[in-house]
């Protein structure tokens, strides 16, 4: 079987498709971490992401000006996915993600609650919970959660438009560390799994694409890396090979070698001969 | 009456659009929570103050 191609003869792929919107771009970023914000324009626009994350905070009062993001990006030209971060329960999430919809005029909502300072893992009983909530209330619910498949399966039946299952903790950028989990979510999936925290470098992004996950969701990679810009555009490269691993299908994985080139007609050296 | 978590001090008449500009905030890039009540980013009513309300006034950070 072989794939169509495009008119400039690049294999044909679907779009990411979230409650109902198609998204050409299977990376979405986060904005934080950056040392300032011509280098996270600059990083957001390599990465060819066109979802990107943000978070809703209380104005420092005293301090002139409250520079936030709204004066940094475009922010009509991305979907924009603010964040509960820093939310420790199912009520604090739900309030949170309500004045996130008063700000961007968007229901969509990355759902984070996350009791835990240390390692940053969301509590999967409050998510389950704030989920139903937001739902209800008409939200669209991308929850962040551990890779755990039936939390995920449990989601899905809620009516989350997606599941954002974690490769390792967030910022800690040590890869993929929920492999075998991660597997079974992208197994079981009814809507798209987006592989979010932990990533590190290009290479796992590719990873978990090839696994079959939809998407993938980076920040402190790309934020901290010695060239963010360039780190944004190695992750965009890597997402598209990794998501055409995945569509081509791998080869299978033998025990031993199988050569590559024919078996039959080897030149060999004459063979001496044999005294009678 | 409480904004932002802490302490401030109420004064007989005062508006949220006052208080907004005491804060030196634009209210075309926050939103307001006041009481139990959310106003979007521009759409703040110039709502009197008692000194029990409980506001918030929040805005877009970056995040991941």
């Amino acid at each position: 079987m072989y794939t169509a191609f495009t008119a400039d003869h690049r294999p044909a792929d679907d779009p990411l498709v979230i409650a109902g919107r198609s998204f050409g771009s299977r990376l979405m970023v986060g904005t934080g971490k950056y040392k300032d914000f011509a280098i996270m324009r600059e990083a957001i626009a390599a990465s060819g992401a066109e979802i990107v994350t943000v978070s809703i905070r209380r104005v420092e009062i005293g301090a002139q000006g409250h520079v936030g993001i709204l004066d940094a990006i475009d922010l009509s030209a991305y979907q924009l996915l603010p964040n509960t971060a820093g939310c420790k329960t199912t009520d604090e999430a739900v309030r949170v993600a309500k004045l996130a919809r008063a700000m961007t005029d968007a229901s969509w909502v990355k759902l984070e609650v996350i009791p835990d300072a240390k390692y940053l893992l969301p509590d999967a009983v409050e998510t389950l919970r704030a989920a139903e909530i937001l739902v209800g209330e008409g939200f669209t619910v991308l929850p962040y959660i551990p890779a755990d498949p039936v939390l995920a399966r449990r989601l899905a039946e809620v009516g989350c438009a997606t599941v954002m299952p974690l490769a390792s903790p967030i910022g800690s950028g040590r890869g993929v560390l929920t492999r075998a989990n991660l597997e079974i979510i992208v197994d079981e999936a009814t809507i798209p799994v987006v592989v979010d925290a932990g990533l590190g470098v290009p290479s796992e992004a590719a990873t978990v694409m090839e696994m079959g996950a939809d998407a993938v969701l980076v920040n402190t990679a790309l934020a901290e890396a010695r060239d963010p810009v360039r780190m944004a555009d190695s992750f965009r490269l890597a997402v598209a090979a990794g998501r055409g691993g995945f569509l081509a299908g791998r080869m299978p994985i033998r025990q031993h070698a199988s050569p590559s080139s024919p078996v039959a007609g080897v030149v060999r050296l004459p063979q001496p001969e044999v005294p009678a | 009456m409480h904004v932002n978590g802490g302490l401030y001090t109420h004064r007989e008449g005062l508006t949220l659009h006052q208080l907004l500009a005491e804060l030196d905030v634009d209210p075309r890039k926050v939103v307001v929570m006041h009481g139990d009540a959310i106003y979007h980013a521009g759409k703040i009513p110039d709502a009197p103050l008692d000194e029990h309300d409980v506001v918030e006034v929040v805005t877009m950070m970056a995040g991941g």
